[in-house]
């Protein structure tokens, strides 16, 4: 379903005369529908950065990123028009991070609900979801309807999982989601990821802890580190 | 894939201030820093930009004073003259042709019945001593509407949905908080069901609470409406919560364009980056 080839990721930084800092040096891989990769390495490697490249928050430097959609083919990502990318996101692709970077003065439910209101679910049908998927991820019932940042970080990023895979995204990309997890939490994320690969969500994945890792993961893929090159 | 085809292009908007030469292009625009041909004097406000916006998509144009962004905002609703340029709007009853070339006549219609403007100083798309209804309802006439209760219950659902209190819908919004005309020009703005609408710095100048009060208030219209949205801001922050994609203006050129999220993390020209370092949040 995923097939990365050569990608890399060089910044050039302007304001220190054009340096050039190595991201992702390139890597290849692939992971069929319905697999699961883990990107597995020390910190610095560039992991997070592959995962942003896929997303197209960075802007891959090389290589293509072959993605089998729903209804239009195989796109490659690394070059696809900004607005098909925008469509592929609200309609196939979901990303958490290891914060939760929200929208201001939205609840929790809210929070979590966008993803299906921009699949055009009735409101008051999403918000019933996000609020069924919250209890689940035992976020306590006077919290649901408060707003995120007041809240502690573990109960953060179970609103960031829940935003991300309530929608049950075909593609999911998890970057480090349960680092602030208590273990009874971890586990019922694990439940919720393992009902989604079940149901066909692919995934590339990274997670410290290698129980997680092992729990998830089908295929795993080491991450070698960067190289310093000369500006 | 099955996207639908944008709702507004435009493409080569041009404006410009004096006659131009022929080394104009050569010693202006970004890479120059200066938008002013040190020969001849003329200065290109905005030179060969190209934009489209797709069905519920909000556009962010960012850059910092003089980019040339209100510039270009103010060509689309014909606030300004365009001196070069193509523009298509793709909605019922719009001509398939460069709607630049238009009569005044027919663009004058033509802005009544698919754009609406919200202007950073309510003074410019508001008649401060005119009832806010009325405000409202004269808008409505120009778009065509006749019936004075149709256009009198708009009014009130409108400011009721932008959160003016309806019981002061006679008042003239010179009476008003800065906040509070900014949500009568919203209302104005979307009262003829517009197909694009066209939002220029509509916070800037504001207390913070009421800025996030204003900037609530039009994602929520956003979920609610799905209005394609040009949103020209020098605020990042503001572009950050309300736009999917944007373009960055510097001295007249857009020197670069993207899914706001990767133009905030991986931003690529020089500008940007500064741009972007130097945000305080």
């Amino acid at each position: 379903m995923l097939t990365v080839q050569h990608l890399s990721k060089t910044f050039t930084i302007h304001q220190l005369d054009g340096k050039h800092i190595e991201g992702v040096s390139p890597v290849s891989f692939s992971v069929p529908e319905g697999g699961s990769l883990a990107l597995s390495g020390p910190s610095g490697t560039g992991k997070s950065s592959i995962l942003k490249c896929l997303y197209r928050t960075y802007l891959p430097t090389t290589g293509s990123i072959e993605y089998e959609s729903e209804t239009a083919g195989v796109l490659d990502l690394a070059t696809l028009p900004e607005h098909a990318m925008v469509h592929l996101r609200n309609a196939e692709i979901g990303y958490v991070t290891q914060f939760l970077r929200v929208i201001p003065r939205v609840p929790a439910t809210g929070v979590v609900a966008e993803p299906l209101l921009r699949r055009g679910v009735p409101e008051t049908e999403a918000l019933e979801q996000a609020a069924v998927l919250l209890r689940r991820l035992r976020i306590p019932e006077e919290l649901l309807d408060a707003y995120p940042v007041t809240f502690s970080g573990g109960e953060q990023q179970r609103v960031n999982i829940a935003r991300a895979m309530i929608a049950r995204p075909r593609l999911l990309l998890l970057d480090e989601p349960t680092a602030s997890l208590d273990k009874a939490s971890i586990s019922i994320v694990i439940d919720l990821l393992r009902e989604l690969q079940a149901q066909g969500t692919t995934m590339v994945m990274i997670f410290h802890d290698p129980d997680i890792m092992n729990a998830l993961a089908g295929q795993v893929l080491s991450v070698t580190p960067r190289e310093e090159i000369p500006a | 894939m099955n996207l639908p085809h944008p709702i507004l292009e435009a493409r080569g908007l041009t404006k410009r201030y004096g006659d131009g030469c022929p080394t104009c292009f050569d010693h202006t625009g970004a890479a120059h820093g200066r938008n002013r041909c040190p020969d001849c004097g003329t200065v290109w406000a905005c030179r060969d930009v190209d934009l489209t916006i797709h069905p519920q998509e909000v556009l962010g144009v960012v850059g910092e004073s003089g980019s040339g962004k209100s510039t270009v905002l103010k060509m689309l609703h014909y606030d300004l003259e365009a001196d070069g340029g193509d523009m298509r709007v793709r909605a019922e009853g719009v001509e398939d042709s460069n709607l630049f070339d238009l009569t005044s006549f027919r663009k004058r219609q033509l802005r009544n019945a698919v754009m609406g403007i919200v202007y950073q100083h309510p003074h410019l798309g508001l008649r401060m001593n005119v009832s806010s209804g009325g405000n409202i309802a004269e808008r409505l006439l120009m778009a065509g509407w006749r019936n004075v209760g149709d256009m009198r219950n708009r009014a009130s659902e409108l400011l009721e949905r932008t959160e003016v209190p309806v019981e002061r819908m006679d008042e003239a919004p010179r009476n008003f908080s800065g906040g509070m005309q900014q949500r009568v020009q919203i209302a104005k703005a979307l009262s003829n069901r517009p197909a694009l609408l066209l939002l220029d710095e509509v916070t800037t100048g504001l207390d913070v609470s009421v800025q996030a009060r204003v900037l609530d208030l039009i994602r929520r219209l956003q979920e609610e409406l799905h209005v394609a949205t040009l949103v020209v801001s020098h605020d990042l922050g503001v572009i950050r919560m309300l736009t999917t994609r944007c373009m960055v203006m510097k001295n007249g050129q857009v020197v670069e364009s993207g899914l706001t999220d990767q133009i905030l993390e991986d931003p690529q020209h020089a500008y940007t980056q500064l741009l972007v370092s130097s945000a305080l949040v």
